[in-house]
């Protein structure tokens, strides 16, 4: 087993600079999630690590192994793609044997790994089918086997769950993890979708237009935002912003009175003449309390279990997560006010994005 | 429109169609029927008759062909068969083993000339085969290669080449890559990838490539005419041709010439039916 280390990693198509300098390490063992838009460049670190592309500058390191000149096939690493790439013409048993076949290994070694690896995954009664014949959430599971049955140090995953169905793509994301325990070993993966991303992570590397935006535990991220950017992507449904000034601690905007937790600003930043204020959906509460959001509701949305609620604020539209029951008293058109507690206001600066609230120490 | 088979069709359209279809039915078969019918019958002239089946069927003409000598006297139609059937496997041969490569290179690799070596190719395809006759003539005979089997394998191949090399680089470019690039990080070579993976995978259109190959030096006519002197030496078509004559000529022997040598092409096509359907990369991305 090995972590993988990546050295201020460029790469440009022609004129396209597609990464902008990562630097990223994963430790050995750790399950790291590269996330990010499409188009950000996350596939394109997977394809350089895997060694399917070049990088045009940097360094990258798997274990103490500087592999910049390596092919892939000598990096010791297994992929599995979000296409699965499963050989159409060979059967389960032979797809995963592949990797240990054109190595040389002797037929029964590979019949013994491939058999190991296949129960490991509930593969058994399907080895000797061919991919066609198979269901998507199956050929999946066989794109996993495949990669494991070279026990290789560093897995790769491309989007291996985007090709699946809701449902059987969070069965799926807990038999990944159970994988990943089973097997302790490091894990690189890729995709766009945050869900995956926040339940699947050790630690998140979230990737922005060629640049990192944060590392860290998923928690940190979600709570703990580095830049405006960060905080939007994450949640569901997204932050609320407000561009506002903040005198001696206090956020006004139209419509918002939101005093933030002085233990919480960065030194200096306690009056900013423009400043963008964050609040999380989930954060409110129906009332008045500490800090006020009030405006008019535009829409409810019920699903049951919580409500929506749409609310003009100033020049925003907020969308704000309320309990079933807190939302019954409330209808389109009419005015509300809503309470924030200080603790649950995220600033950040309006030009460069940069956030202006730190976990306090 | 649907073409569902509860669809009902109105009986004059059904009809009109039929009669459509029964009408180019019978224009493509007739020729075929006539050369049947006088390749079985006995006078070596042609019937009166529209009747498209021989009124007294009997081998005779057959017997003729196979028994055809030469000028010394020795039996010369099974030799030209072994010519033919050398030539024709060789060309395949060659072809398929020259143009797969190719074409995979044309397909995958980026190399300086790739776009312009594949025009060149279409343009070489531009030219009918006489236009290279005499130019082919000097250069094989330079190489004392007329006469030889090798000399027109060489030909042939060279000339087949570039059609197969478009047709399986089309075909190449379908296969995804990922299954390439999976294979390259399961460790195999790129060899290993393009003999276990992608031929594999591109059987039909090396099929299809290779029936094309065998039956174009199989047929050949105008080349083989012109390198090919000696009676001993010759191809089937060009063995056929001798049927027709300038004085005489024998449609009897012609006709069941052009049988026995279409019999062999036919059996082929029924032997390599199976292999020529698509879909073999199937389950192999996305679901």
């Amino acid at each position: 087993m090995a972590g993988v280390r990546l050295k201020g990693i460029r790469k440009s198509f022609g004129d396209v600079e597609v990464v902008k300098g990562v630097d990223l390490e994963v430790q050995d063992g750790e399950l790291l999630i590269v996330v990010g838009a499409s188009g950000c460049g996350k596939s394109t670190l997977l394809r350089l690590l895997a060694g399917l592309e070049q990088p045009s500058a940097g360094e990258i390191f798997i274990g103490d192994r500087l592999v910049n000149d390596l092919p892939p096939k000598d990096r010791d690493i297994a992929m599995v793609f979000q296409s699965y790439a499963l050989y159409p013409h060979m059967t389960v048993r032979e797809n995963m044997g592949f990797g240990l076949t054109v190595r040389g290994v002797a037929k029964s070694e590979v019949d013994r790994a491939v058999n190991n690896a296949a129960e490991l995954l509930g593969l058994t009664p399907l080895l000797d089918r061919l991919p066609k014949a198979m269901s998507g959430g199956q050929r999946q599971r066989v794109a996993m086997g495949r990669a494991s049955v070279r026990k290789p140090k560093v897995f790769l995953f491309d989007e291996p769950l985007s090709n699946l169905d809701a449902a059987l793509r969070s069965q799926m994301r807990v038999e990944l993890k159970k994988l990943h325990k089973a097997l302790g070993v490091t894990m690189f993966y890729v995709t766009h979708d945050q869900v995956e991303a926040m339940t699947l992570a050790d630690r998140i590397c979230l990737l922005n237009r060629g640049v990192v935006q944060q590392v860290g535990r998923p928690d940190e991220l979600f709570e703990w935002p580095m830049n405006r950017y960060t905080a939007a992507f994450l949640g569901s449904p997204g932050m609320n912003f407000a561009e506002g000034r903040l005198t001696d601690g206090l956020f006004e905007s139209a419509g918002l009175r939101l005093p933030v937790a002085a233990s919480h600003l960065v030194p200096g930043a306690s009056s900013v003449a423009n400043v963008v204020a964050g609040v999380r959906p989930h954060a409110v509460s129906v009332g008045a309390g500490d800090g006020t959001i009030s405006g008019q509701v535009e829409l409810l949305e019920p699903m049951g279990w919580e409500t929506h609620l749409h609310l003009r604020v100033g020049a925003n539209s907020w969308t704000l997560r309320l309990s079933a029951e807190e939302a019954r008293g409330l209808a389109a058109g009419q005015q509300a006010t809503f309470s924030v507690p200080a603790e649950a206001v995220r600033l950040f600066d309006a030009e460069t994005g940069a956030a202006l609230c730190r976990r306090p120490e | 429109m649907s073409h569902d088979a509860s669809v009902t069709v109105p009986w004059s359209k059904q009809l009109g169609r039929q009669a459509i279809l029964m009408f180019a039915t019978i224009l493509t078969l007739y020729p075929v029927l006539w050369v049947l019918k006088i390749a079985f019958s006995e006078q070596s002239g042609f019937g009166s008759s529209l009747v498209p089946w021989p009124e007294h069927p009997t081998l005779a003409n057959f017997g003729r062909v196979m028994g055809a000598v030469d000028s010394a006297g020795e039996p010369v139609f099974f030799r030209q068969v072994w010519n033919s059937t050398v030539v024709s496997l060789a060309t395949t041969a060659v072809g398929i083993a020259v143009s797969t490569t190719a074409a995979y290179a044309f397909s995958r690799f980026d190399f300086p000339g790739r776009n312009t070596g594949m025009r060149v190719f279409l343009i070489t395809q531009m030219f009918p085969g006489v236009v290279m006759a005499v130019p082919l003539y000097i250069l094989l005979d330079e190489l004392h290669l007329l006469d030889s089997m090798l000399g027109l394998t060489i030909v042939y191949s060279t000339t087949s080449v570039p059609f197969c090399v478009w047709m399986l680089k089309g075909y190449f470019d379908t296969i995804p890559r990922e299954l390439e690039e999976a294979a390259h990080v399961d460790g195999a070579s790129q060899w290993t990838i393009f003999t276990r993976i992608v031929l594999p995978l591109a059987r039909p259109a090396i099929v299809v490539t290779a029936l094309f190959g065998f039956m174009t030096a199989w047929n050949e006519f105008i080349l083989a005419a012109t390198f090919l002197s000696d009676e001993r030496a010759t191809t089937l078509p060009v063995a056929l041709q001798r049927y027709v004559d300038a004085f005489a000529t024998d449609w009897g022997g012609f006709a069941a010439g052009a049988v026995l040598v279409s019999l062999p092409v036919m059996l082929l096509f029924f032997l390599l039916q199976k292999h020529l359907v698509g879909g073999l990369t199937a389950g192999g991305v996305k679901g």
